[in-house]
């Protein structure tokens, strides 16, 4: 029942959940009291008492990052699944899923790396991500295995914990997310992987555990659209860009 | 000058019933709740015990003091204060007439 108060938005539970999380201790819940806070929670969201920020408007550039990060999340997503469903173009799978990846790339500079922290962070980033890639790339190299293993999950994680940040998700829904969408795939993947052969089935499975990736870019991309995220050409938040003055 | 609660919809019957409860004391949801129980016999579910609390806080009405552990005590407003008592003036008016007509004994 406690559970029901998550119904409320954000900014409600952000002032009153604690209140009534204390008053569902002391007393009993019964049905009648479920019912009234699902009554309770749809009447928050329609009609809101408290109040919020108020919401500038958007530059037409902040939405740029958002709809290149859709983009990249349906491309993924309808590649994955229509290789999911005809394993027989399993050679040809790298297209689209490519172009979605590069997509994903483009969708994550903005504002915060012309911060000096923001920048050094982010080219310490690419390198590391280039070096695993790299070494992960080289035909001979035995442990490319487990480099890849390490690396790509890593990268992929990274990217989308980066894009999460810019949508505006919290710590802990950043995590949620990166657990449905890498981590749980990649628990269920690698007991499949381990017998798996190009001509079996069970490619399809593997290539369906990597939609999740695809659908969370949707979620994030939409988010980012709707919220609007500062690109690389947009002053960083909190630095006023100094007014002209007229000769 | 008061507030009218009419403007409050399906929150304000149990709105009247918060603003009289607080009226001899600052009180938390809980104690609210209860002292709405008791006097009116109806109980007050929490989903509307907070749309109500939210609405009279935004209108002034009532204020919340600083939390004690998880629990925030609310206290009537000097606005609040001429609402109910406005509000039980006219109830006052009402059942006196109410009763007038019954033909029954208004003291």
């Amino acid at each position: 029942m406690r559970a029901l108060v998550r119904l409320y938005p954000r900014r409600w539970r952000d002032r009153y959940e604690s209140e009534i999380l204390a008053l569902l201790d002391e007393r009993p819940m019964s049905i009648a009291d479920g019912i009234d806070l699902v009554r309770g929670a749809l009447d928050a969201h329609l009609h809101p008492q408290v109040p919020g920020r108020a919401r500038t408007a958007q530059p037409l550039t902040h939405r740029i990052p958002g709809l290149v990060a859709l983009t990249a999340g349906l491309l993924w997503t309808w590649n994955l699944a229509y290789l999911a469903l005809r394993a027989d173009l399993a050679g040809d799978w790298g297209s689209l899923a490519g172009i979605a990846f590069v997509l994903m790339l483009l969708s994550l500079p903005g504002d915060y790396m012309a911060a000096g922290h923001g920048r050094r962070v982010a080219i310490g980033l690419g390198v590391i991500a280039a070096c695993f890639v790299g070494i992960a790339a080289i035909p001979a190299l035995p442990i490319k295995v487990v480099l890849a293993a390490i690396g790509y999950p890593l990268i992929f994680g990274g990217m989308l914990g980066l894009a999460a940040v810019r949508a505006g998700i919290g710590s802990r829904g950043r995590w949620r997310l990166i657990g449905l969408a890498i981590a749980l795939p990649v628990m269920i993947g690698i007991p499949v992987a381990i017998g798996v052969t190009a001509t079996s089935p069970s490619i399809r499975l593997l290539y369906a555990l990597i939609i999740p990736y695809g659908l969370a870019w949707l979620l994030i991309g939409l988010r980012m659209a709707i919220r609007g995220a500062p690109t690389i050409i947009d002053p960083p938040a909190g630095i006023v860009e100094p007014e002209v003055q007229p000769a | 000058m008061s507030q009218p609660l009419g403007e409050l919809g399906r929150f304000a019957e149990p709105s009247l019933y918060i603003l009289v409860s607080l009226s001899n004391g600052p009180k938390h949801g809980y104690a609210i709740m209860s002292d709405v129980e008791e006097m009116s016999g109806m109980p007050l579910g929490p989903g509307t015990l907070y749309g109500a609390l939210a609405r009279l806080e935004k209108r002034g009405l009532i204020e919340a003091l600083e939390p004690e552990d998880r629990r925030r005590p609310y206290r009537l407003t000097g606005l609040g204060a001429t609402t109910v008592a406005a509000q039980l003036a006219h109830l006052e008016g009402f059942v006196r007439t109410g009763l007038k007509r019954l033909g029954g004994d208004v003291r």
